[in-house]
């Protein structure tokens, strides 16, 4: 078992390189008189591998799911755009958009894929992508993978941004609305799963 | 192991992050964001915006339909498809309102009747036998005696004159209306009352309902149907000096219609009192302060003016029944009495009073019909002009027009 988990409100060591997706280089403002089009346009060209990537990880890997939201995120910017243009931390902006629409439209999803409603609207139930389709090979990884998509979308995202994108947890409880000891509630109960798992499958290995 | 999981989920993420967005999305993407960058451009409105605009435009119909229909029901709104009924009806009479009273909302305007009307700065001096109308307020004036009165956007203001003044039924939460007379001020929220009023003396009699009367000082009563406020100018004449008369004394209540008759005669004959009721004799000015006679003296006085006792007794229990709004009631006592009569002329008042209680009590079918073969039956009668005011406020079909 691991020691439990402290709320840290100090500087946690940077994500490696595979957080680099959702660090992209720094966005440098268009002039303000640009068409809007073209503003947007700029910040697409600048942000949609991070916002897809960011789409695609609280999505549990479904493809078509985060394209969707993707072009939801560029769609609502242009409401934003020139204000975005000039803000100092755009990445900053679309992160937490990006997270916020996430969250939200796995809300709408969890309501829209309940029994009685698929039922009235005749429709079956997606399938989420396998690990294996996502190239997820090892069991332990794998195991990973499933487990934290069996979790709660909210959970789910704060344990991402935990881990995998070093944000603390003071960042992230502001990102999605919640108290800093709620966040890190949400974060220890994924480890505890994972770890749960770890050792089902360890008894099971003998 | 902690640094272990973060391990394994940092990889997960890479391997997530080896996903890139098929070139059949960006391209969507993008074409989308052009599409969106030209409306905005434009500024052409989006879907989501027009949904908006229609959903607002639907709910403002609404609100006007709404709007539009209470001011249909109000009765000052029916008061207006009224007046454009009564004028279609009356045609150049119905326009002829009074003099100089053109443009003021609350005008009193002329209806019916054998009217003259002289207007002298805001004091009318209207003639007796006159109907009049003040629309707004949904106000009834017939004038029983030659008098003169004053139009306020809340009511009138009677000077002199004997007047029958009848009133629609104020909306709840709406103000009363107000009638002024020398004494005071009576509100009204629907009722039918006479006010007598002349320079040194007056007093008002409510047939039905109640109205509230105030005097100089500010003091206020109650009065309930068959009673009476009277006044008089204080012996220096600077003051009023107001009584209320609450003996029910039921010759007080006797048919208006029959006073009214008692007018039309007198003005015939030239000579006071002659076909008058023993209630009309005491409310006339001429003949002095009414007394609290007996019931009994007042119904052997009709019967030595002409009218059999029972007839009398009839008409006092029938304005009794009245006064108290038990239309049915009086309905039956008159149509018992109506059998009775053998005068032309009192089965005529006692046909148009059925009339009012039908109307009373909201037949307005049985009073449309009950109206027609009144006309039929008296088509030189002397409620002609009220009827066919009646018949237009009651927007009663032609006779003979199909259902």
């Amino acid at each position: 078992m691991s020691p439990p988990l402290h709320v840290v409100q100090g500087q946690r060591e940077q994500g490696n390189a595979g957080a680099s997706k959702v660090k992209p280089p720094k966005y440098l403002p268009y002039a303000a008189d640009r068409p809007i089009g073209e503003l947007v346009d700029g910040m697409y060209r600048h942000f949609h591998v991070m916002v897809f990537h960011l789409a695609l990880r609280y999505g549990q890997g479904n493809r078509a799911w985060a394209e969707d939201t993707t072009q939801d995120v560029f769609i609502r910017l242009f409401k934003h755009a020139r204000r975005v243009n000039e803000m100092e931390n755009v990445a900053g902006w679309f992160y937490r958009v990006t997270t916020n629409l996430c969250l939200n439209r796995l809300r709408r999803d969890r309501f829209l894929t309940a029994a009685p409603i698929r039922l009235f609207l005749q429709q079956s139930r997606t399938r989420p992508p396998t690990p294996e389709e996502l190239g997820l090979v090892q069991d332990d990884l794998r195991r990973v993978f499933e487990v934290v998509n069996a979790m709660p979308s909210k959970a789910r995202a704060c344990f991402y941004m935990y881990h995998c994108d070093g944000k603390r947890q003071v960042e992230i409880a502001e990102i999605i609305g919640h108290s800093t000891s709620y966040v890190c509630k949400l974060i220890q109960r994924v480890e505890t799963e994972i770890h749960a798992a770890d050792q089902r499958e360890e008894e099971r290995n003998g | 192991m902690g640094s272990d999981l973060a391990q394994r989920i940092r990889s997960i993420d890479v391997q997530l992050g080896a996903v890139e967005l098929s070139p059949a999305a960006r391209a969507r993407i993008r074409n989308q964001i052009a599409t969106e960058g030209e409306r905005f451009e434009r500024g052409r409105v989006s879907p989501r915006a027009w949904s908006a605009v229609a959903f607002a435009g639907g709910g403002a119909a609404c609100v006007l339909l709404l709007w539009g229909a209470s001011e249909i029901l109000d009765p000052a709104g029916t008061s207006v498809s009224e007046l454009r009924a009564v004028q279609t009806e009356e045609g150049v009479e119905g326009a002829a309102a009074a003099e100089g009273a053109e443009g003021a909302a609350y005008a009193l305007r002329e209806v019916g009747g054998r009217c003259r009307i002289e207007r002298e700065g805001d004091v009318l001096g209207v003639t007796r036998d006159c109907y009049l109308r003040m629309d707004t307020l949904g106000v009834d004036v017939r004038v029983m005696r030659s008098g003169s009165l004053v139009e306020s956007e809340q009511g009138l203001r009677v000077r002199d004159g004997w007047m029958m003044f009848e009133v629609e039924e104020v909306q709840k939460g709406a103000l009363p209306v107000v009638v002024q007379v020398p004494a005071g001020a009576i509100a009204v929220l629907g009722t039918q009352f006479s006010v007598f009023a002349d320079a040194s003396r007056g007093h008002v009699d409510l047939i039905e309902g109640s109205i509230q009367f105030t005097d100089g000082l500010g003091q206020v009563t109650l009065i309930e149907p068959g009673e009476r406020v009277t006044w008089r100018s204080s012996d220096a004449g600077a003051t009023w000096i107001t009584s209320v008369d609450r003996a029910l004394d039921p010759t007080k209540v006797v048919s208006r219609d029959l006073e009214a008759t008692a007018v039309e005669s007198r003005a015939a004959t030239r000579q006071p009192s002659v076909g008058a009721s023993a209630n009309a004799q005491r409310r006339r000015p001429s003949s002095g302060q009414a007394s609290s006679g007996a019931t009994n003296g007042a119904r052997k006085r009709q019967e030595t003016q002409g009218y059999p006792a029972w007839l009398a007794e009839a008409l006092v229990d029938v304005q009794r029944l009245r006064a108290v709004r038990r239309y049915r009631e009086a309905l039956r006592v008159l149509e018992r009495t109506r059998r009775k009569v053998r005068d032309a002329k009192v089965a005529e008042v006692l046909a148009y009073e059925a009339g009012t209680l039908l109307e009373s009590l909201g037949d307005t079918k049985a009073a449309c019909e009950h109206w027609h073969a009144h006309t039929r039956d008296y088509p030189n009668g002397r409620y002609l002009h009220e009827i066919r005011l009646r018949l237009a406020r009651s927007e009663c079909r032609p006779e003979g027009a199909s259902h």
